[in-house]
């Protein structure tokens, strides 16, 4: 199996990588087995992300070249039959259209080999409910960029509750005026200041060295 | 009991002296005022976002209820130019969301890749006329005409005795071809046609650099606003750093300083990686303005024997927190970060900030 593969994926070369992808197709390579190369590769681009050789930039970039090389396998499939350490479920909390940090939050996960469901931004508790019943994540993640959006998160994370969906789930904020008396206020389980911190929860949450 | 005049001309006076790094008599508190003003005073969102007159007569009504704070970023609230600054649609209070809502910035991708070559073969200010009435519906006309009453909104908030402590901002070429394109977007345009990217902010920059000249000569600015958010150093790796955002902000900042004004960097986002740049600024004429992100005690550590720092009381203090957490994190602040420091909220005040808290932090800085 390709290690070149592998290597283009976490070098972001997109041409070696589109290349390599077409060849092993046409070797009759599983795609499964194709998408957990990819995986592999992203797993490294997370890591150089920790370890602040890569950046956001990076990370926009591997998400683009993943998103390329599962549409030359077969779309939907890549990102669903990956394994993975388990599900995050996130969004921008309603009231609230801002997604540049959710958009971290959720590519630096991706790339530490966790299933993510992007709800998008605005999203109502609704959907995060359905989201929950549907996915069965073992954390979710609600962002915000204003202070406006603190009583959403609270009303959405008491509504989860209230649901009967908060045990075994654990609940992260993060955002730009987010803080732990934010997190505190809005009875999350954890505030995440940077992206990493969510992996880092997350990882240790669910066992993975 | 001094008067209004005299009031302006001490205000500015201490702030002039924390600028240059002297120690003013006491603390200059210059929040970046907008949003909480309309919550404070009650006014309508919809009205207070739309119309920069009507916000100015609500920002200086909330200042004097206030009491003794120095001054606000600005004199009337930066909503309706948001979109010229980052080429991208807003949603406004009112319009497309609810009355009371903050309004915000609709991030999606409007300029395209095949707008690069427009923009390089018929030049910057036909495309951006064109891409500001036509493809983000802005109300350019009368956007102009309020901005020409900016002089009497500038009076009526001195004339109340407090200092519009940056009337003048400078919108960078990052910024707008990173907001027209979406993040993602230009980051990729970074990957895939890098060349070409900097060909464009060439041509926008050299056009920049003539207006900004031109800007402070006119308005006879003293400090000028720029606000590099979206090239924190956080988001790129150095040498895409060093080459798309760095290179353009330092000439723009150069030019600024050529010109005899201060230069006030909005920095939000961490900016931690790449203090050491900033030291490359003559002393006592920048302000490092934080949110909060970039570490205020990394960037006194780096720049403060350099230049001001302004900040960074948090957002969900001032929201959720009580006075006495804000009295004791502003005392603390002032303390910690001496004579060439001015207090202020990290980024905007939020709209929901408590008036007790804002409250506190001015007293934290009179006693």
């Amino acid at each position: 199996m390709s290690q070149t593969l592998i290597n283009a994926m976490a070098d972001l070369d997109e041409s070696v990588l589109v290349a390599e992808v077409n060849a092993l197709k046409t070797q009759g390579v599983p795609a499964l087995e194709i998408i957990q190369k990819l995986q592999e590769g992203m797993n490294i681009v997370g890591k150089r992300y920790e370890e602040k050789e890569y950046y956001l930039s990076e990370l926009i970039m591997s998400a683009e070249i993943f998103k390329e090389a599962a549409a030359l396998i077969g779309g939907d499939l890549a990102a669903g039959d990956a394994p993975s350490h388990g599900t995050f479920v996130m969004g921008t909390i309603y009231g609230d259209i801002h997604d540049i940090g959710k958009n971290i939050v959720t590519t630096v996960m991706s790339c530490n080999g966790f299933r993510v469901i992007d709800l998008g931004v605005d999203v109502s508790t609704a959907a995060y409910i359905e989201a929950i019943k549907e996915h069965k994540p073992q954390v979710v993640g609600i962002s915000c960029l204003l202070t406006t959006a603190f009583d959403g998160m609270k009303e959405c994370i008491s509504s989860i509750e209230a649901a009967g969906l908060r045990d075994g789930l654990k609940i992260l904020i993060g955002g730009g005026p987010c803080d732990q008396t934010t997190a505190d206020y809005v009875g999350a389980d954890a505030y995440c200041k940077t992206a990493q911190d969510s992996v880092e929860y997350s990882k240790k949450l669910m066992g993975v060295k | 009991m001094k008067t209004n005049a005299e009031l302006l001309n001490e205000r500015r006076e201490r702030i002039r002296k924390a600028v240059a790094l002297e120690k003013p008599d006491k603390t200059p508190v210059v929040p970046l005022m907008d949003a909480f003003c309309a919550k404070h005073m009650g006014a309508p969102m919809a009205k207070f976002a739309t119309s920069l007159t009507y916000s100015n007569e609500v920002m200086v009504e909330s200042m004097k209820e206030l009491g003794d704070l120095d001054g606000s970023d600005s004199a009337f609230v930066a909503a309706p130019l948001f979109p010229l600054g980052f080429m991208t649609r807003i949603k406004m209070p009112g319009k497309e969301l609810p009355d009371d809502m903050l309004w915000q910035l609709d991030e999606k991708e409007v300029m395209t890749r095949d707008d690069y070559d427009t923009i390089l073969s018929k030049g910057w200010p036909a495309f951006e006329d064109d891409y500001l009435r036509n493809r983000i519906g802005v109300p350019l006309d009368d956007v102009l005409a309020e901005l020409a009453n900016i002089p009497q909104m500038v009076k009526k908030m001195e004339d109340a005795g407090y200092v519009v402590y940056s009337p003048l901002v400078i919108n960078l070429v990052t910024e707008k071809i990173s907001g027209g394109r979406s993040m993602p977007g230009f980051m990729k345009d970074l990957y895939q046609c890098p060349d070409k990217v900097e060909a464009v902010i060439d041509v926008i920059q050299e056009g920049t650099l003539n207006e900004l000249r031109q800007a402070i000569r006119a308005t006879k600015s003293e400090y000028v606003f720029i606000s590099p958010a979206r090239g924190a150093s956080e988001f790129f790796r150095p040498k895409l750093w060093e080459r798309f955002v760095w290179k353009y902000l330092k000439q723009v900042a150069d030019a600024i300083l050529e010109e005899g004004a201060v230069i006030n960097f909005h920095i939000d986002s961490n900016w931690e990686r790449d203090l050491e740049y900033f030291k490359s600024f003559p002393k006592g004429k920048c302000v490092f303005e934080t949110d909060g992100v970039t570490d205020i005690y990394k960037i006194k550590e780096a720049l403060g024997d350099r230049m001001c720092i302004k900040g960074d009381v948090p957002a969900a203090m001032l929201a959720l927190g009580t006075p006495d957490q804000v009295y004791n994190y502003c005392t603390k602040l002032i303390r910690d970060m001496g004579p060439g420091f001015i207090l202020s909220s990290g980024c905007a005040l939020p709209a929901n900030a408590k008036v007790e808290n804002v409250k506190a932090m001015i007293a934290a800085a009179r006693s």
